[in-house]
């Protein structure tokens, strides 16, 4: 169902009235869903549906509000999928909110990340002007790059109406397997030596000793790597639950265990997700935009989009 | 109407006092980073498309970045306009000076800072050149993707302005997919760090493609990929054009990706083959280069499938490189085109749009009948794998009105691009050269938002200025134009 006029009117009577906006998707991430005290509640989950979709042009255009599983769903019937890979909370989340939470799942060490997968978006800014930045073709430089800049945001600087999303063929196979490793930094040493080999990894995960792999290919190049590998095998299962974030570490059973993701470069803790250098993300309260790094630009972004501040929390206010 | 500077389309660009702005940078740079004289100035007054030239105020050459910073807050102090050049290469006029401004190129940072390869990052200074990333790495086995035809030349920081590509972007993306961080000197002289692990909107693919008009890159830090173990290029000749069009979106729908996909017309793989003896069949209409790579067995399965759809799309002749001698020359053909192309008449204009893969025959057919009511042969090299066009437009300039002729005629083609889905500019960047055709793509409040979003990073507008955002009175004016072309 198409809801971009009445959202767009809802943005504008907002900014004509000094009226805070929330922005929500499924509501899948309970922590980025608004509370009383920081405004109204503007919903997507009815601004949903594929909008275009051409296999041969490797490009999906989409409704924001379209629920990730449902999308996934479509790609598959066409032998396709997202080139990225994101997390389904509940089994509920919509892509306009995992674009704007813009959290890169397990393949994203190997196949890039979400902001490598949006080519092109339509939004509304703060002033409710109804606006389209990239398009659907995999080279487009011109104007600057709002869609990218779009991920991360956190609903900060407008409403994602539609996105435009690279996709590519699904892999022939795919396969899981397990080894054991004393460290983080052994299992990270190991899963080097596969890349430079050529294997096509989608997945190294490590947690209390064990590094996990996910490859996805043709079969004969994964009995190739699982004959050099040398790991037990065991269903992809741990990938869909990690992704879900239904893993048993979610539910404040470890302790303060680390689950390592992308070769390293994401750290979950039952409280947390950190991924590289950044700050550790509370999963309690979802990212924390007050303590982002250069600040100072990020206001000033933040105005020239929003100028009336309809998307600002109430406490930065 | 040409994009040249016009002051009543055009900001005002502010007046400055040279000699305090003299004075001002011999305090602050050696003498021999300071370039005064008109024949100093002469080799910085065009980039790569040098039918455009203004000379510079000044031209600086800071070596660290402690320079750059006192350059930009002497300029930003006597409210100075800066554009920042890299190797020059670029072809929109991204980086051609501005009359009353200071000319900042970077070539003499070029150093490659350091190597991780346990991380597969390398932090290299901005005047470091394309392919010498590749080639400082390769002991490693490890690479740089982003590949453009001026990789010799080009520097990593034009990259990062301009989002460079190149040959290989189907598999390994654009710079913005291949950079991990960015140091900054943004316009008040301070130093910003933006990495792709930073929280909230992604500041670093915002930066990546501003074209010089949010900061100067001081320093980068690239991502680099292991070099594929297995290679295999296919050079793949038909005798019909709409053929090989086909063949491009066949390839797709069969579920190979190749990391590569390039497609030359017959008058481009002639000039080629004669610039370069490429080994590329002289009678063929058209041309497809295809490379595939990763491990040996998915690289073997591909090529067999590869082979399949190819003569199922009527492909006349398919032949694989034998080795890497021969898969350099076939690439050799396809980097020297536009030299090549060169050599046919003395000038040539490039475009550069990008469009749907499924419409590459409707705008081959478009591009072929405009080069005949303008008299202009067009030569076609294509990304098409990604369905990026560089028709090259041949002209001699000495004839009188074949420049603007063939920038009328490159209008028509970008626009054209727009109707079809596509953009005006897949890897070059808008410049000042399709600052007009931004008017055609996008709506007053969508580049009124790109102007807000500039204000956020430059404030007073002193970077790059002129560049890339078109002001409202161009726009109004050009779409007027395009209206009454269209009646």
């Amino acid at each position: 169902m198409d809801s971009s006029n009445s959202i767009i009117d809802q943005v504008r009577a907002a900014a004509a009235s000094g009226q805070r906006l929330v922005v929500r998707g499924a509501g899948s991430k309970p922590w980025m869903a608004m509370s009383a005290d920081r405004g109204q509640g503007l919903s997507l989950s009815s601004h949903n549906g594929i909008l275009q979709y051409d296999p041969a042009e490797l490009v999906v255009v989409v409704r924001a509000g379209t629920p990730v599983m449902e999308l996934e769903a479509a790609l598959a019937e066409r032998g396709q999928m997202l080139a990225m890979e994101v997390p389904d909370f509940n089994g509920g989340s919509t892509i306009g909110g995992a674009v704007a939470l813009g959290w890169s799942g397990s393949r994203s060490a190997f196949a890039g990340g979400v902001r490598d997968s949006v080519l092109g978006l339509r939004m509304v800014n703060g002033q409710g002007d109804d606006l389209r930045f990239g398009g659907q073709v995999m080279k487009n430089v011109a104007g600057f790059d709002v869609s990218r800049l779009m991920v991360g945001s956190c609903g900060r600087l407008g409403v994602i109406l539609e996105l435009s999303l690279k996709v590519v063929p699904r892999p022939q196979q795919e396969i899981s397997l397990i080894l054991s490793y004393p460290d983080l930094e052994s299992s990270q040493a190991a899963v080097r030596t596969w890349i430079q080999q050529g294997y096509p990894l989608s997945g190294a995960s490590f947690s209390e000793g064990n590094l996990r792999l996910r490859l996805s290919g043709p079969g004969a190049v994964l009995d190739a790597a699982a004959a050099d590998i040398r790991g037990d095998a065991e269903d992809t299962h741990w990938w869909s639950a990690l992704r879900r974030l239904e893993h048993p570490l979610f539910h404040h059973g470890w302790g303060d265990e680390k689950l390592f993701d992308c070769n390293g470069e994401v750290c979950w803790t039952a409280h947390s997700r950190r991924r590289g250098d950044g700050a550790p993300v509370s999963l309690a309260s979802g990212p924390d935009l007050a303590k982002a790094p250069n600040r100072a630009l990020l206001t000033r972004v933040e105005q020239a989009f929003d100028p009336a501040g309809v998307f600002r929390p109430a406490e930065a206010a | 109407m040409t994009a040249n500077f016009d002051q009543g389309l055009d900001d005002a660009l502010p007046a400055v006092d040279r000699q305090a702005l003299l004075a001002a940078l011999e305090d602050v740079l050696p003498a021999d980073a300071l370039l005064t004289e008109p024949e100093q100035l002469r080799p910085y007054e065009c980039d790569a498309l040098p039918t455009v030239r203004t000379l510079p105020l000044l031209t600086v050459l800071p070596e660290t970045v402690a320079e750059v910073q006192a350059v930009v807050k002497t300029c930003a102090g006597l409210g100075v306009p800066i554009v920042t050049r890299g190797a020059g290469t670029g072809l929109s006029c991204g980086a051609t000076p501005v009359e009353t401004g200071v000319l900042l190129v970077t070539s003499r940072l070029d150093a490659v800072l350091s190597v991780d390869v346990e991380a597969r990052l390398a932090r290299v200074q901005p005047g470091v050149r394309n392919l010498a990333v590749s080639d400082a790495v390769a002991t490693h086995g490890l690479f740089y993707a982003p590949d453009p035809s001026s990789q010799l030349a080009c520097s990593i920081g034009g990259n990062v302005a301009e989002n460079a590509g190149g040959v290989h972007c189907l598999k390994y993306g654009l710079t913005v997919n291949n950079v991990h961080a960015v140091t900054v000197v943004t316009m008040d002289g301070e130093l910003l760090e933006l990495s792709v692990d930073d929280l909230g909107p992604d500041l670093l693919a915002a930066f990546i493609g501003s074209e010089g008009l949010f900061g100067i890159a001081v320093e980068i830090t690239v991502k680099l990929l292991a070099t594929p173990p297995a290679v295999e290029t296919l050079l793949v000749a038909f005798d019909r054009m709409a053929d090989c069009s086909r063949a491009v979106s066949a390839t797709i729908a069969e579920g190979i990706i190749p990391a590569g996909m390039e497609m030359m017309d017959r008058m481009a793989l002639r000039a080629a083959e004669d610039f370069a003896q490429a080994g590329y069949p002289r009678d063929a209409a058209a041309i497809l280069l295809v490379e595939l790579d990763g491990h040996a067995a998915s690289v073997a399965a591909e090529r067999e499938a590869l082979e399949q759809v190819m003569r199922q799309a009527g492909a006349t002749s398919i032949r694989c490189a034998l080795d890497d001698e021969e898969r350099a020359l076939f690439w050799k053909g396809r980097k020297s085109a536009f030299p090549a192309v060169a050599k046919l008449l003395p000038d040539y204009y490039c475009m550069d749009g990008t469009i749907p893969r499924a419409a590459i025959g409707e705008v081959l057919d478009y591009i072929c009948a405009r080069s005949e009511v303008y008299g202009l042969p067009v030569a076609n090299v294509f990304h098409a794998g990604d369905g990026n066009l560089h028709p090259l437009i041949l002209f001699d300039a000495n004839d009188p009105g074949a420049l603007e002729k063939s920038e009328r005629l490159g209008a028509e083609i970008l626009e054209k691009c727009i109707e079809l889905g596509g953009t005006i500019t897949g890897e070059h960047g808008v410049g000042r050269e399709k600052i007009n055709q931004m008017a055609v793509q996008f709506s007053d409040a969508e580049l009124d938002q790109f102007r807000r979003l500039k204000r956020a990073f430059d404030p007073r507008g002193l970077l790059n200025p002129g560049k890339t955002i078109p002001t409202l009175k161009r726009c109004q004016e050009y779409r007027s134009i395009v209206k009454d072309r269209a009646h």
